[in-house]
């Protein structure tokens, strides 16, 4: 279970990784609600990441589930802002989805997948043997990957807002 | 903004150097802070017709 857990963040990282590509590759510069869906990202991450390092407990869960939930609330307040035709879009699509779409699609999932996967008890029993030396390797890279995700938002959303909000149609960086 | 980004950082640092309690407190105050910044940010009123 902690391998799936690690692989279910790293679903998440990946997302905030292509958002990043969106930031620099197509030089489009992220929304507030944009940059709330990446927190709620790392947020549910940062859940499934306990899971991952440590063992799976309620708690990890609940944390990962708290950041979906919050980030699903986020990406549907940005889905509402565009909803009704004629008040256009924010960002480029993939496969006809915006990002923020995605990021609802993202997080709907994630709060199923937790449901379900918090149902199986046997994950928490104490266990008998260590974890295997591949499960033990992704627990540490998914901890190193979610901490450099987070020092790279940090460093882009310091140039781009600086240390107060951030506008809410950013036009440049405040520091190039 | 940042801020939040910065509070967790320190949670996946507090999760690396394998401080688990500490990880847990400082990643559920960047939950708060990230549910505060979203309240900031929906500065327009926001009307529901149930």
């Amino acid at each position: 279970m902690q391998l799936l857990n690690a692989v279910a963040a790293m679903v998440l990282y990946s997302v905030v990784l292509g958002a990043f590509w969106f930031q620099f590759g197509d030089s489009e510069l992220p929304c507030p609600l944009c940059l709330l869906i990446r927190i709620g990202m790392l947020a549910t991450a940062f859940g499934l990441t306990l899971n991952a390092f440590w063992e799976p407990r309620p708690l990890h869960y609940g944390i990962a589930l708290l950041g979906a939930v919050l980030g699903a609330a986020i990406s549907l307040r940005q889905v509402a802002l565009h909803v009704v035709p004629g008040t256009g879009s924010f960002g480029g699509a993939v496969f006809g989805f915006h990002l923020y779409t995605w990021a609802l699609i993202v997080f709907s999932v994630m709060i199923l997948a937790i449901g379900a996967v918090i149902c199986f008890q046997r994950q928490f029993e104490a266990q008998q043997s260590p974890a295997p030396s591949l499960v033990r390797f992704a627990g540490r890279f998914v901890v190193i990957l979610g901490l450099l995700l987070c020092l790279a938002n940090v460093i882009a959303v310091t140039a781009e807002c600086g240390v107060t909000g951030c506008p809410d149609n950013p036009t440049g960086y405040l520091i190039s | 903004m940042a801020l939040v980004f910065l509070v967790l950082f320190v949670a996946f640092l507090l999760v690396l150097l394998g401080r688990r309690k500490p990880a847990l407190v400082v990643g559920l105050i960047g939950l708060l802070f990230a549910a505060l910044m979203f309240r900031y940010h929906l500065t327009d009123q926001v009307r529901l017709s149930l």
